[in-house]
């Protein structure tokens, strides 16, 4: 099961322009003013936990870190 | 609903959607005959054009997105290389949230990168410039916007009113239609001798490509003036009408200027090179085409160039001596401003080859 917490540590790790440890978990990214290079880095994060990539179908439903940990957790 | 993406290449039959995007995306209409020049007529090649669809649930694809590259021929040391050039990299608003572009980008990239010595982009919004980096573009080289002013600013509108009668380069066309076909001194103090071709002429001779071979061994990494890359770029460009400049002169050689029609007096250079770079040659001929422009009644030269460029012509090549030329008084400013930089990458083969990302002879050509 992975956690807010690792999820905030990805981000930070990923680059992206934003408090990774104070940013909101139910807001979308976009709202959060990350952009699709952003987003691109977070999920390159991501994968790595994962161990795959992140089908494209499936990038559309994960739009806030609350979504990203449920995705995460109904995949492994 | 949608139910997941697709990508693929360009197949037969895909302009008339991929330029509806175009159109929804940029605003700017573009006929399918523009469209087959600007991606299939390049001497470089057919561009590599890549689509990202959108699949419906009753099975239908629609485009939501392309990324392109144009193939442009380049030359180092007269040694043929080819270049692509980033060009409509564009996703639908609606779905730029829902994708994530790079991540089609880098396996297009993946796909054509093999065959190129490298890739560059030209501007772009500063969100396409960073993902131009992350695709491992480098963004170390400044385009400069060079301008030579060659009337005084002192009192702008007498500068107006005067210009507006008294020359020609005022209103659009006069100038190419007055010089087309003639042969001119620059000035009387300096023997350059510049000779006009309208697209048309130019499209009948091959002096300016055998000037390009004579001079293309002398050149650092730069973009081709073959007759092909010529004739695509300029005389057969359905966007803009171009003429071609031959200068010539017994002291510094021969040179070549590609000028497009002045809009409000401003002449603006898309590409200049001479055969002898890197050397007092290059301001002599620069001074030539300016006191030509000054002599037909230009207000003003504008020249976009990337930085390393003039670093490896000489950076005192680029500031016109006028004094001896009589005009001095007409001078007012040179502008090195930095704009957007130029991003480049350099691809395996290029590497293999010992193409290096700097040092690059770059000008508005490969707009």
């Amino acid at each position: 099961m992975v956690s807010i917490a690792q999820i905030r540590e990805a981000i930070k790790n990923s680059g992206a322009a934003i408090n990774a440890e104070t940013m909101p978990i139910d807001v979308a990214f976009a709202e959060l003013g990350l952009d699709s290079l952003d987003r691109f880095n977070i999920f390159l994060e991501i994968e790595v936990i994962l161990g795959k990539e992140i089908p494209d179908e499936d990038i559309e439903k994960i739009q806030t870190v609350r979504s990203l940990v449920q995705y995460i957790n109904g995949a492994q | 609903m949608m139910s997941g993406y697709n990508y693929r290449s360009y197949l037969p039959g895909d302009e008339e959607a991929i330029n509806s995007l175009y159109f929804d995306i940029t605003g700017i209409k573009r006929s399918t005959e523009d469209y087959f020049w600007e991606w299939f007529k390049a001497p470089g090649g057919p561009g590599d054009i890549w689509l990202i669809l959108a699949k419906a649930e009753d099975g239908r694809e629609e485009i939501i997105g392309h990324h392109g590259i144009i193939p442009f021929r380049f030359s180092r040391l007269g040694e043929d290389l080819l270049f692509g050039k980033t060009e409509n990299t564009m996703v639908r608003p609606e779905y730029r949230g829902k994708i994530l572009f790079p991540r089609f980008e880098r396996r297009f990239r993946e796909r054509y990168e093999h065959r190129f010595d490298g890739l560059f982009s030209t501007v772009g919004p500063k969100g396409a410039l960073r993902q131009r980096q992350a695709q491992g573009y480098q963004m170390k080289h400044a385009w400069i916007d060079l301008r030579w002013r060659l009337r005084p600013l002192a009192n702008p509108l007498f500068i107006f009113s005067s210009a507006m009668k008294k020359t020609g380069a005022f209103r659009e066309g006069s100038l190419f239609s007055r010089l087309q076909s003639r042969t001119t001194m620059a000035s009387r103090y300096l023997p350059v001798s510049v000779r006009c071709y309208s697209g048309e002429d130019a499209k009948q001779v091959t002096v300016f490509s055998d000037l390009w071979d004579a001079a293309r061994g002398k050149y650092c990494v730069t973009s081709s003036r073959g007759y092909e890359d010529l004739y695509w770029r300029y005389w057969s460009n359905p966007h803009r009408e171009y003429m071609g400049l031959l200068l010539d002169s017994e002291t510094a050689g021969g040179g070549m200027a590609i000028v497009s029609n002045p809009r409000w007096g401003v002449l603006f250079i898309e590409d200049f090179f001479v055969e002898y770079p890197r050397s007092k040659s290059f301001k002599y001929l620069l001074n030539g085409l300016l006191a030509w422009a000054a002599k037909c009644g230009v207000f003003s030269v504008r020249f976009i160039i990337s930085e390393d460029s003039i670093d490896w012509i000489g950076r005192d090549n680029f500031f016109p001596d006028f004094k001896p030329m009589g005009i001095w008084s007409f001078i007012t400013k040179n502008h090195l401003v930095p704009q957007t930089n130029m991003p480049r990458k350099l691809c395996a083969r290029g590497l293999k080859r010992s193409v290096t990302a700097d040092k690059w002879f770059i000008t508005a050509s490969v707009f």
